[in-house]
């Protein structure tokens, strides 16, 4: 039984980053009907911004985060101004293809103007472990699960409270009917893509933070996207939950069939849902009157 | 008079037109020797491709500030392959077709070097490997190819030896990668655990570019394990051991050269304090990798100091071997006479920086003694537990 929890608790907190960076997918998707390639790349560029802080001025975690929100938003807007405002209009296809040029651009970026070596990313937060019934965790995993469920919370209340998160969903629902109703669409964008990067950003932090630094960390977008397919691309939340699900999966597989199963189960988990649920688990299925 | 006018004539122009055979010899000029390197000198690996470069930039200034040899000075041409195989051998071909280099020194990757030799076969163009000696460049033994190491099977046959008679009657884990090194690494637990019945309780694969090991390493302490391979390469190194720390696991682990990389040490903390690795390259800790790193202070700036690692150690004695091959050959340096000097290397004196090298005919990798280090996390320092 100590061996299952083990498994379920530790599938959690890796399941929590997932869970960040595939809500930071479905924030764009639901805005702009986009799937963004870049999600990883961006998180990769926000950490490495975020590293350097670090490296400059001696930073306590509490003050990283809100410095790592601004640096997410200005990488967000730049990205949405520079690369996908021009795309307002085209199809949905071709933005696609711009972010997916857009993740090559970022990932030599990162090389040219760091390195390709790993690094330790050196934050305030202690490196002893922290023991809680029996339960062995570092504290930057318990700070990424409680930022995780922070996040959960904050996203539910900005989609059901504020003018701009209700504005992004009367965009998702219908795009022209919103614009007629006065709403700004290219500031809804604006603000999907800020919102975006500052998730991808906490995402890439606290990854680095628990493991290490180098370009590699852009895959976690990779290994994050079952999450968003599973929960549902147009449900922000529902991508968040689908993180923790792909997790656990994955540490369960590892743990009692077989650890070089683990990277294929999360898909395995997505094509059997997607079965049955087209739209994932907490998607809105489209429908057509014919 | 005329008749003798007519001989002086004669022997005049068959001196100038005599065929030196090194005239003929790509990448050998009267005041130059042109060698061709292809190593990975961005993406995650130029970590490892760097340090190397950097040992080969210390041997050829070192060797064109004594003037040279023969008379020559020794030039390399450096290309970046950035660990893409398709690029290394896009790199080898033109050092061959544009560059005209005699040789090739260093390498970069298993699978990059393996294809750039199939290049470097169609012309017999040698090359001196000191970087990565995989068995597939040595078995069968090629003409023109000469690796300098050890293998990661033999490598990691002898540190099990050593670590099973350090901790007799321990428990067993293997934690490889699903690829040709991971398989290597296996081939070489598996022979020793068979040749001493180690008691192997599991052994588990991980996907190459893994950063989570917690579902592994909860295997492996379920599995009571109080003895590991640990087969990672750098980042999978420092997860893995992280992750045994953070659960409590109390374990005697190992792992191969590139877990004594100084970036391993900084990043896993003490996490690592005790960690076993096996090599055939000195530290630069002891007193020869300190004359090295003396030597490089000569030639590099502060920060290229920084990156001086094994790779670069490995790299300065693969070109030692290469200057003493061009030196026995004299002026007429040829790639078949390059080839046959290198065979008759015997007990090369590296100065302590790895045990004596030699090749032989047919003999076309070095099997240098391998010795084992331990990771001192507390002092920053690589501990040599025995010698070479």
């Amino acid at each position: 039984m100590d061996y299952f929890l083990d498994l379920v608790i530790s599938g959690l907190m890796v399941g929590a980053l997932y869970g960040i960076i595939a809500m930071g997918f479905a924030m764009i998707y639901k805005a702009t009907g986009v799937v963004n390639f870049a999600q990883g790349e961006v998180l990769m560029l926000v950490a490495y911004i975020a590293y350097t802080l670090t490296t400059l001025i001696d930073m306590p975690f509490w003050l990283l985060i809100p410095a790592t929100i601004m640096i997410g938003m200005i990488v967000g807007l730049i990205v949405e101004f520079l690369f996908i405002r021009p795309m307002i209009g085209e199809p949905v296809f071709a933005t696609v293809m711009v972010t997916i040029g857009l993740a090559v651009f970022i990932r030599s970026l990162v090389v040219l103007l760091w390195d390709a070596f790993p690094h330790e990313f050196v934050t305030s937060l202690s490196e002893q472990v922290i023991e809680i019934s029996g339960i062995r965790l570092y504290p930057s995993q318990i700070v990424a699960f409680i930022t995780y469920l922070v996040l959960m919370a904050a996203f539910w209340s900005f989609f059901r409270y504020s003018r701009i998160g209700i504005a992004m969903r009367a965009v998702a629902n219908k795009e022209t009917v919103a614009l007629l109703m006065g709403i700004r669409i290219k500031h809804v964008y604006a603000v999907a893509w800020a919102l975006s990067s500052i998730i991808a950003g906490i995402a890439g932090v606290l990854f680095a933070s628990i493991y290490d630094l180098d370009p590699t960390i852009s895959a976690m977008g990779l290994n994050a996207f079952p999450a968003a397919i599973l929960g549902g691309l147009d449900s922000v939340l529902g991508s968040g939950f689908g993180g923790l699900i792909i997790g656990v999966v994955e540490n369960l597989t590892g743990g009692y069939l077989s650890t070089g199963l683990k990277s294929v189960s999360g898909f395995v988990v997505i094509i059997l849902v997607l079965m049955v649920r087209p739209y994932g688990l907490f998607g809105e299925p489209e429908i057509e009157r014919v | 008079m005329r008749k003798k006018l007519l001989i002086a004539l004669a022997a005049a122009s068959a001196l100038l037109t005599a065929p030196n055979s090194w005239a003929d010899t790509p990448g050998v000029t009267d005041d130059t020797i042109t060698l061709g390197e292809v190593v990975p000198l961005t993406g995650p690996p130029s970590l490892i491709g760097i340090a190397e470069m950097l040992g080969s930039v210390i041997a050829v200034e070192e060797v064109n500030a004594a003037g040279g040899i023969n008379g020559r000075k020794i030039a390399v041409i450096r290309e970046d392959d950035g660990y893409v195989p398709s690029r290394s051998v896009q790199a080898a071909i033109k050092l061959i077709n544009v560059d005209n280099v005699f040789a090739f020194t260093n390498s970069s990757g298993t699978s990059h070097t393996l294809a750039v030799m199939e290049v470097l076969g169609e012309d017999n163009i040698p090359l001196v490997n000191a970087h990565a000696p995989a068995t597939a460049q040595y078995t069968p033994p090629r003409h023109n190819v000469f690796v300098v190491g050890q293998s990661y099977t033999n490598g990691v046959r002898e540190m099990i030896r050593y670590m099973a008679t350090q901790k007799k009657g321990a428990k067993w884990a293997t934690v490889t990668q699903d690829d040709e090194y991971g398989t290597e690494l296996r081939t070489g637990y598996d022979a020793v655990a068979e040749e001493m019945g180690l008691e192997t309780v599991v052994q588990l694969k991980y996907k190459r570019g893994q950063k989570d090991f917690s579902a592994e390493m909860l295997r492996v302490k379920e599995a009571g394990a109080t003895a590991m391979l640990n087969g990672g390469i750098i980042s999978e190194v420092v997860a893995m051991a992280k992750e045994a720390h953070k659960l409590g696991l109390d374990i005697y682990a190992g792992t191969l050269w590139t877990g004594r990389l100084p970036i391993v040490q900084d990043l896993v903390g003490e996490a690592g304090q005790g960690l076993i690795t096996v090599d055939y390259v000195a530290t630069l800790d002891e007193p020869a990798g300190q004359a090295f790193v003396e030597k490089a202070k000569k030639y590099l700036s502060a920060e290229q100091i920084e990156k001086l690692n094994r790779y670069s150690v490995s790299s300065y004695v693969g070109m030692q071997l290469t200057f003493e091959a061009i030196r026995n050959c004299g002026d007429d340096l040829t790639r078949e006479c390059f080839i046959a000097k290198m065979e008759e290397i015997k007990d090369f004196d590296t100065g302590g920086l790895m045990g004596p090298v030699s090749f032989g005919k047919g003999v076309r990798f070095t099997n240098q003694q391998v010795r084992m280090i331990m990771s001192d996390v507390a002092n920053k320092k690589f501990v040599p537990l025995t010698d070479f």
